[in-house]
């Protein structure tokens, strides 16, 4: 009699039912998790992933850390004064803004259309980055804990960014407008003509879609979201159009537009909480 | 391994926490596509010289990891993984006694397979399929291998 139980199954068999069992896990959980990413499990893990997408931020802030602690004090008053100068300027604009907004104000509420024109927002730091073109998707360091809610707008300092896709307690994952599985609705600046711009995953260039051969399209227009899908809010820069072909026997035009968004260089983005009855009101009147 | 156990898992979990950083950190547009390049790198070699303790179940683990960080459905780099890495176990007590030119075929041939089969699944699934940059992780991780795995070979032997 053997002194020592014998092994139900030797070691190479062991690692073959192993490698089936989690096979099997893996395709289940493929399976489950499909193409929405947002089963509990992907949930759990997304927990357990944090720490190390946090301790992406850590080199940037600990650069720029050493950057302050070296800066001379002679550069700290030259910038300094730049700052002042700048100041100087953008008082003088604002003073000029807040008299055209109070200017709309009193137009929207002969119009009937009275709201408030601003809107809360949130900045917030780009933590990760899946630079794959086709499935573009940043993560940011605001979750539900602040308020953070599924497909919220995003925007940058320069126009619309993209939308949250899930959310964390202190995480996002955005999706950025220029990813193959994404689309907003626009409208053209100089004749208010409607259309929709889709990702193409090749970076900054998206495509309009369905505008007939005899609209009115030209390079240099400017798009700005149009506020019909009920989740971008109306007038963001969205792009400019950059090229405009007509090819024969196709009812449509290929537009290319560039996206006022700086994809690969923003660091800090800007959460919108659009007003939804604001926005109702804006997309039925384009509607009309 | 003549390593200390403990040892050896600290600096597989290190090497793995931080090509997983890599992985995600925010390079420049077609660079991003072959990102994932240091973790297959690390879990070929770990599954080479370790499969004791780095197994078909650790890299099912930063599989799924690694698909979180990704935000693609879990198991889509899970699963290629395991079967590189089954491979890989079932290899590692010969692949000291093969030459060079038959080792880097075999990285070559691995890494081809693991791109083929996450192409094969986001086919199925009617994802954003990787574009044709994916494949050059085949060429980088090849190039990358060599200098990669003698760096770690001399680390541990230290």
């Amino acid at each position: 009699m053997d002194r020592y139980p014998r092994r139900v199954f030797s070691k190479s068999y062991a690692l073959g039912l192993k490698t089936i069992f989690l096979l099997a896990l893996g395709s289940v959980l493929l399976i489950f998790d499909g193409s929405t990413c947002t089963s509990l499990p992907h949930r759990l893990l997304n927990w357990v992933a944090m720490p190390i997408q946090y301790s992406v931020a850590l080199p940037a802030e600990a650069a720029n850390w050493i950057h302050d602690r070296i800066h001379t004090q002679h550069h700290l008053l030259f910038e300094n004064n730049q700052l002042k100068e700048q100041l100087l300027l953008l008082q003088a604009k604002l003073q000029k803004l807040s008299a055209l907004q109070e200017e709309n104000n009193d137009l929207q509420a002969l119009l009937d259309a009275g709201d408030e024109i601003s809107t809360r927002v949130l900045a917030a730091k780009i933590l990760a980055i899946n630079a794959n073109p086709d499935d573009a998707q940043v993560v940011i360091n605001k979750g539900t804990d602040d308020g953070v809610y599924l497909n919220q707008p995003v925007v940058d300092q320069y126009g619309v960014f993209g939308q949250v896709i899930s959310i964390e307690a202190k995480l996002s994952r955005v999706l950025l407008i220029s990813s193959t599985n994404s689309a907003i609705p626009v409208v053209i600046v100089r004749n208010g003509l409607r259309s929709t711009l889709i990702g193409q995953g090749k970076g900054d260039t998206l495509s309009l879609i369905n505008v007939t051969e005899s609209s009115d399209v030209k390079v240099g227009d400017q798009l700005i979201s149009s506020g019909l899908g009920l989740c971008f809010p109306y007038g963001y820069p969205v792009a400019t159009v950059s090229r405009v072909e007509h090819i024969a026997g196709n009812r449509f035009l290929q537009i290319e537009a560039i996206l006022s968004a700086r994809l690969s260089s923003s660091r800090q983005l800007l959460l919108v909480w659009p007003k939804h009855s604001q926005m109702l009101k804006e997309a039925k009147k384009l509607a009309q | 391994m003549k390593q200390h156990p403990f040892k050896m898992r600290l600096l597989i979990y290190i090497s793995l926490f931080l090509t997983m950083v890599l992985a995600i950190l925010p390079w420049p547009k077609h660079i991003g596509a072959w990102q994932s390049v240091w973790l297959i790198i690390m879990v070929f070699y770990w599954s080479l010289n370790a499969p004791q303790i780095f197994s078909v179940g650790s890299a099912f683990i930063v599989g799924l990891l690694l698909d979180s960080l990704f935000g693609s459905p879990l198991g889509l780099h899970a699963i290629p993984l395991v079967m590189m890495c089954y491979i890989l176990c079932k290899i590692a007590p010969h692949f000291r006694f093969f030459s060079h030119v038959q080792k880097l075929t075999l990285i070559t041939l691995l890494t081809a397979s693991y791109v083929l089969l996450i192409t094969l699944l986001q086919n199925l699934l009617n994802i954003a399929i990787s574009s044709i940059f994916a494949w050059l992780l085949v060429v980088v991780t090849t190039l990358a291998w060599w200098p990669i795995s003698a760096c770690f070979s001399g680390f541990i032997k230290k």
